[in-house]
């Protein structure tokens, strides 16, 4: 059992390490929960917002015209130069913006809203979850 | 099989008489131990970003993958050390091939699960994942471990 | 025989991979005004028998990937044509393409295309507003040309006489301040305004920003 005691005591040691970089180190992860992007909104988050609140569906317009949220605006990659003209259209300032995509894994919500926010739209933001997770919460 | 104490193992026993090979063995555990090392010390500068790439597996809770973050790269060092100085390599050599199969079976099940993913987007679970040479390299080092596992020198074998 | 067995152990590496790949990962940079970014992955199938692919799938719909045909005998070589829309990405872009075949679904390669698109300058905002009613006083839109970008912004102009655009030229050609002014905010009014550059020479590029009244 020399190999599997050898094995102990190198865990042993690893843990004490371990411990040691979770006290100190200026960049641990946080341990209750991970870090969130302060752009990122969750379904509830915009739940206040009715009423003042811009959706933009950032995936391709045959999805949006599939079903999309009511009264989003469709803005993507693909075809910026149409669509952000709609999209001032229905802008006001003082309004939220709410940029989502197809599902967690999708970051395309996050790169819009960045884009957004570069172009001078303050209150972009982007839906954790995406259309899955309002599909979810609006069965009819 | 002998019955005289304590054996040599056959591979032990091809090694022992080819200054060659052993030389081999020595270049070969010592480039395992610079592997861990390096691996370990880009982890430990900046362990957050290294929990937001396991994170990126979904396959353990955050709290889970925050104890790893900090605690994997703490185990690579150590066996990189011992590795180095080839002590305790026997003990080393388990986590070394622990290791190696827990990252292979992360990678396997990320690549698996990449095809279910909506949107068409796998996202960064899989871009962060890297290609398939990781798992092909994980597979020839855990090759490599099992030669060096099998000719261990008999005093290795024993010690203490 | 003992070596052998010692060689043996180096050669425990599995057997799938029986395509060869020229390359797996591109990097690829844009010029302004192009519309996609293209990179060719050629393989051969290096082994004894017939391939299938079955399936490949991209990590974005931006991004699509063509094979000429499915099978590929042995010896016989093919390729994967990766086509990425850059439509108004900007940055670094990463696509993964996921190449599977029916003799192998477990493992699938990935081909990985990288592309860098530059973003030749930078306005902020892109857009300005007036509410019916507001004061009609001019905002100013900011454009400066990224460092060492070799293109000229040369005029400024706005496509609705009713707004109009006056432009202080902070460095000339390379960072402008366009002022924007609406000549009244008594109803809606809307014009686009166009950033002429001369880059690149054989496609010069317009940039667009708006003003709006609503």
């Amino acid at each position: 059992m020399t190999a599997l005691r050898q094995a102990g005591l190198i865990l042993l040691i690893a843990v004490g390490l371990a411990g040691v970089t979770a006290a100190v180190h200026p960049k641990r992860p946080p341990f209750l929960a991970p870090p969130r992007d302060p752009n990122e909104v969750t379904l509830a988050q915009t739940k206040p917002w009715a009423g003042n609140i811009l959706w933009v569906d950032a995936r391709s317009e045959s999805e949006f015209a599939t079903e999309h949220i009511p009264d989003a605006v469709c803005l993507n990659f693909e075809n910026w130069n149409e669509q952000f003209p709609k999209f001032l259209d229905h802008y006001n300032p003082g309004q939220r913006v709410v940029v989502y995509c197809s599902a967690t894994s999708c970051q395309l919500s996050r790169e819009i809203a960045a884009k957004l926010k570069g172009s001078g739209v303050d209150d972009a933001y982007f839906l954790e979850g995406g259309w899955e997770a309002w599909k979810q919460q609006n069965r009819p | 099989m002998e019955a005289a104490e304590p054996p040599m193992s056959t591979v032990t026993q091809s090694i022992a008489g080819r200054p060659i090979l052993r030389i081999a063995r020595l270049l070969l555990r010592v480039a395992i131990a610079a592997l861990f090392l390096f691996a370990a010390i880009t982890k430990l500068v900046d362990p957050s970003s290294f929990a937001q790439q396991i994170a990126n597996y979904q396959l353990t809770p955050w709290p889970a993958t925050a104890v790893l973050s900090v605690f994997l790269p703490a185990l690579e060092l150590c066996v990189g050390i011992s590795l180095l100085l080839g002590r305790w390599e026997s003990g080393a050599l388990v986590w070394v091939a622990v290791l190696l199969t827990i990252f292979s079976g992360a990678l396997l099940s990320a690549i698996v699960r990449g095809l279910s993913i909506d949107c068409g987007c796998f996202g960064r679970s899989i871009e962060n994942a890297g290609t398939l040479w990781p798992l092909i390299r994980n597979l020839v080092l855990l090759a490599v471990t099992g030669f060096l596992w099998l000719s261990r020198s008999t005093k290795a074998r024993h010690a203490k | 025989m003992r070596l052998s067995l010692l060689l043996s152990l180096f050669l425990a590496i599995p057997a799938f991979a029986q395509l060869k790949w020229e390359t797996m990962e591109q990097s690829l940079k844009s010029k302004p005004g192009d519309r996609e970014v293209v990179a060719t992955y050629r393989f051969t199938n290096t082994g004894t028998t017939p391939i299938t692919i079955d399936n490949v799938h991209t990590s974005c719909g931006c991004t699509t990937a063509a094979l000429a045909k499915n099978e590929y005998a042995p010896g016989e070589s093919g390729q994967i044509v990766a086509r990425m829309d850059i439509g108004s990405r900007t940055g670094h872009q990463e696509k993964s393409i996921l190449v599977t075949t029916k003799q192998n679904p477990k493992t699938p390669t990935i081909l990985r295309l990288i592309a860098d698109i530059p973003e030749p300058l930078v306005m902020k905002p892109t857009f300005v507003m007036w509410g019916v009613g507001e004061s009609p006083k001019s905002k100013t839109i900011d454009i400066k040309v990224t460092d060492g970008f070799p293109i000229k912004l040369l005029k400024v102009d706005s496509d609705n006489p009713d707004i109009k655009v006056d432009v202080s030229e902070v460095h000339p050609g390379v960072e402008l301040e366009v002022h924007v002014t609406p000549k009244d905010t008594s109803r809606p009014e809307m014009a686009t305004l166009l950033i002429r550059t001369d880059y690149p020479s054989d496609n010069p590029q317009t940039y667009y920003a708006y003003a709006k009244v609503k």
